[in-house]
């Protein structure tokens, strides 16, 4: 009993320390550190934009353009390309239907 | 600070005029380095987080719409850049112990002596060391809100704002906070006891 009486006074004590705590303030001179750090934060325009790049939301929002304009041009490329009649119309167009062209080299003596 | 002479000073600020920045900087860094003091117990780490705030109200003074009185939002940015120190520090702690176990520990791990408050009174400043202990094992927002009430010295409606919280909820916060504490100091003598 006499214990826990010592040590809920200890425990009193030391809830009460703060009680009169004073405002602590930051070293002399403050102003003029931090307008150093302003200026270098300033004049450091990669390191700003490489925290804007690592950022997770920047990330994010890259793969989901790639994402998009990839399945955009995929879509695109699938409805031209395998449609017959454009098949046809490149074959007519570059005369695949015809070998003759091999003729030049074999000229007859 | 009167509500037309604030209005003034943040109109000021937002023009990018250097005289009123500096007279917000002298007038508030007490209260600032106070604050983070409080929660990040480590000078040179409250002298750090002081100055982001500063950069960030120097950066983002444009963005504020005077919904809220200018210290209530210092005192925001200064909560909300501790606890993120705090929470980079226990990261790279546990990041350098994992280095440790694979052997590529070349940075020693600092571990600062027990912190003391400057403005703790000489008498009281050993009892006040396992105070502090015991605060940093709070969860975020019972240290937050007592750190403001005991340590700022600001009223519950003040905590409230800055916190975004109803007065019983703050009221609630700092009543669990004190039972925590008090449960954390009896463990503590009870096994130092001699």
């Amino acid at each position: 009993m006499n214990k826990m009486t010592t040590i809920q006074k200890k425990v009193d004590d030391a809830m009460d320390s703060i009680l009169d705590i004073r405002r602590a303030d930051p070293n002399p001179f403050f102003y003029t550190r931090l307008q150093a750090r302003i200026k270098g934060v300033e004049s450091n325009f990669w390191e700003r934009m490489s925290r804007v790049v690592s950022r997770p939301a920047f990330a994010f929002i890259t793969l989901s353009v790639v994402l998009i304009l990839n399945t955009f041009v995929a879509l695109n490329e699938t409805s031209v390309a395998f449609s017959k009649a454009n098949i046809s119309d490149v074959a007519t167009a570059d005369d695949l239907g015809t070998n003759a062209f091999y003729d030049i080299e074999n000229v007859q003596p | 600070m009167p509500v037309l002479n604030e209005w003034n000073l943040i109109e000021r600020l937002k023009e990018g005029d250097e005289t009123a920045f500096k007279e917000v900087v002298e007038s508030s860094q007490g209260l600032v380095y106070n604050t983070a003091l409080g929660i990040v117990q480590n000078p040179e780490d409250a002298e750090d987080v002081t100055q982001e705030v500063f950069v960030q109200l120097y950066e983002s003074i444009k963005t504020f719409k005077g919904e809220s009185k200018l210290t209530t939002w210092l005192y925001r940015i200064t909560v909300s850049k501790a606890m993120d120190h705090l929470r980079r520090k226990k990261r790279k702690k546990r990041f350098a112990f994992v280095q440790s176990l694979f052997g590529a520990n070349e940075e020693l791990v600092y571990d600062p002596p027990d912190f003391v408050h400057p403005g703790v009174s000489l008498d009281n400043k050993e009892k006040a060391k396992e105070l502090f202990k015991a605060i940093d094992q709070l969860p975020e927002k019972q240290k937050i809100a007592f750190t403001l009430n005991r340590i700022e010295g600001l009223s519950y409606q003040e905590i409230s704002e800055i916190m975004k919280l109803t007065v019983a909820s703050v009221e609630s916060l700092l009543h669990r906070a004190r039972k925590n504490l008090r449960k954390y100091l009896e463990t503590y003598y009870l096994q130092n006891d001699k």
